[in-house]
């Protein structure tokens, strides 16, 4: 074991120095650079789109829809005509509603969403149903359960988005760069005439990728003014999926002999890991087999960090974990059989 | 040290044998010269010999002890040297040297000495990429050094060096072979091969076709030859004849009355000349 240690650590250190006279590390410093003057400047802390304004007409007798909705003037723009609402509408693209006797007449400009009008009319019937006490108005009270937590706004909402981005990149694109590098050189010929062994040359690999990567994370972390959050937790995620790309990253890498070559399965594996972003942006489309997507603990795990919370449920690890322990000797395993042995001769 | 006995191997996809049931030994102390052309089946032996190919036909003993067996501490006692240059190409030159000393169990040899050994001890700390493919081949050729092998496998040990460099380097592997290493060497300079092998074993095709001392294959296969140069067509041109040969014997006559001859000599054969004997084909082809 103490030699195994030794010679990992005679590799780490090769490794560490190739990295930096590669520039790696000033590649992670730039993507820290770029990513946090995105979260910080460019990107809005809100997405919302303004809600429709909605004009109204009221021509009952006793003016009852004006006196229900005057607590929420705020939310429409009452016209004593009609001709009036229809104008503004026709300028401004507003909706409008004009309250009579016995019905009730929607103005819509056609481009609406189904699903606004649906609303507007269940609000409506609603509201009818209320000012005519056929129902009465719900008590409506709420329960918070994380009553700490605080809800994101959108530029922070994309942090967990650009760390499993740089996870990727620096994770399963760099460890690859380092690959086909010491192919290129041949230096990895030489290495495997050595008493080296396979697993302590890609461990030194993979836990150099994992320190870059853990640089990358806390440094954004700290550019955009978030690293109060808990710190174990983050770093357990990245650390993880950070040692998963990379480890899959050699895998693949070792049947390719240049980046060029390996371009397409770098933009595949990419799309696939930036999958998460969907159920993230959208929880209607979740489904479990995002879940084994090795970003997807990062865009949850994060989110929820930033949100206040002081722990990720474990469950969130656990497919990481699996995959993680069927790549470790599945790479080890293929490297040795293969790229240690009759490649490249 | 090194018994092969009957090695076979076969590329994926080959029609044909890339080694085809070669048996050597090699002892103690000994340089081993295999010669032969590109493509002959050198490396596939010595990639097999070094582990990186698997034995799939044969029995190769090293010390003793059947190679299938030998595990990864076997590469504590090998050096390999490769033709091509395989260096960490960002590291200065000790730190390649200093890296693989890491690698090994046992002591190792100081970087430093190893590069006043080859004569870089003056560009210690330049980065591999700014060396000269001579000083490249230099520093691979230290790295083999580096953990005092028993046995030394060696590829075209002296290529793209220059004579006064390439002299220092056999120096060296002499000296490697009196402190009692076993040395390996594939090439297809004769001239390397004659002056340092103890043994050499010509390969052509993947099998070996003459195996013996330098002194006894000139002995058994090199017979007087006749080195001519005459015009022809204003041109100058070259020829060598053996004299055990009655057809060459009678074209050399031919060539004696039909041009104009500029020189004539009379030498004492080549391993070169041997090989070309052998099997038609010349080593650098």
């Amino acid at each position: 074991m103490r030699r195994f240690l030794a010679v990992l650590w005679a590799n780490v250190r090769l490794d560490t120095k190739t990295a930096w006279r590669n520039g790696f590390f000033a590649i992670t410093i730039a993507l820290v650079a770029a990513y946090a003057a995105a979260v910080n400047w460019l990107i809005p802390p809100s997405f919302e789109a303004e809600r429709p304004t909605i004009g109204f007409v009221d021509q009952t007798e006793d003016q009852r829809w004006k006196s229900f909705l005057e607590p929420q003037e705020h939310e429409f723009q009452f016209f004593s005509d009609r001709s009036l609402l229809e104008q503004e509408a026709q300028d401004h693209g507003i909706i409008g509603v004009v309250a009579c006797e016995e019905e009730i007449i929607l103005i819509i400009q056609g481009y609406e969403q189904p699903k606004t009008i649906t609303a507007i009319e269940e609000f409506l019937q609603l509201s009818d149903q209320m000012i005519q006490r056929v129902i009465l108005p719900p008590m409506i009270s709420t329960v918070n359960l994380h009553p700490h937590a605080v809800s994101l706004p959108m530029n922070l909402r994309f942090i967990p988005v650009l760390l499993a981005t740089d996870v990727m990149l620096i994770a399963f694109f760099l460890i690859s760069a380092m690959l086909f590098n010491e192919k290129k050189e041949r230096s990895l010929f030489a290495y495997r005439v050595s008493p080296g062994g396979t697993f302590a040359y890609l461990l030194s690999k993979v836990l150099v990728n994992v320190g870059n990567c853990l640089l990358f994370s806390l440094l954004f972390l700290i550019a955009t003014d978030q690293w109060r959050i808990h710190l174990w937790p983050f770093i357990l995620m990245v650390v993880l999926s950070s040692g998963l790309m990379s480890f899959l990253g050699l895998l693949l890498a070792q049947f390719y002999d240049s980046l060029m070559d390996f371009l397409y399965i770098i933009l595949g594996v990419t799309l696939i890991a930036l999958l998460p972003a969907i159920p993230y942006f959208n929880p209607s489309i979740a489904a479990p087999v995002f879940e084994w997507i090795p970003s997807y603990p990062v865009f949850f795990g994060v989110h929820r960090l930033l949100e206040g919370a002081s722990d990720v449920p474990w469950q969130m690890f656990a497919p990481a974990l699996v995959l993680l322990g069927i790549m470790i000797p599945l790479t080890g395993w293929s490297f040795g059989k293969t790229t240690m042995k009759r490649s490249g001769l | 040290m090194i018994q092969v006995r009957d090695l076979v191997h076969r590329y994926p996809r080959a029609s044909v044998n890339a080694v085809n049931e070669i048996s050597f030994s090699i002892s103690k102390g000994e340089i081993f010269g295999f010669l032969g052309p590109n493509g002959a089946g050198k490396s596939t032996v010595q990639n097999i010999l070094s582990r990186l190919l698997p034995i799939q036909s044969g029995d190769v003993m090293i010390d003793g002890v059947p190679l299938r067996a030998v595990k990864q501490s076997y590469y504590e006692e090998i050096g390999v040297s490769f033709e091509l240059p395989n260096l960490y190409e960002k590291l200065t030159g000790y730190e390649n040297l200093a890296f693989f000393g890491k690698l090994f169990r046992k002591k190792t040899i100081d970087p430093d000495s190893l590069l006043r050994m080859v004569g870089l001890e003056n560009a210690r700390n330049k980065k591999a990429k700014d060396y000269s493919k001579g000083m490249k081949h230099r520093l691979v050729f230290a790295r083999s050094l580096i953990n005092r092998p028993k046995i030394l496998f060696l590829d075209e040990p002296t290529s793209g060096l220059d004579p006064s460099t390439a002299q220092e380097i056999k120096n060296i592997i002499r000296d490697q072979r009196d402190q009692g290493t076993t040395i390996f060497l594939t090439t297809h300079n004769m001239f390397t091969a004659e002056e340092l092998c103890d043994q050499v074993a010509f390969l052509y095709e993947g099998a070996i076709v003459a195996m013996d001392t330098p002194k006894n294959l000139k002995l058994q296969y090199g017979t007087q030859s006749v080195q001519i140069e005459y015009r022809e067509e204003d041109q100058t041109q070259r020829a060598i004849f053996f004299m055990d040969r009655p057809e060459e014997k009678q074209r050399l006559a031919e060539l004696v009355a039909q041009y104009p001859v500029i020189t004539l000599h009379s030498q004492e054969a080549t391993l070169e000349q041997i090989f070309i004997k052998l099997t038609g084909k010349e080593l650098k082809a």
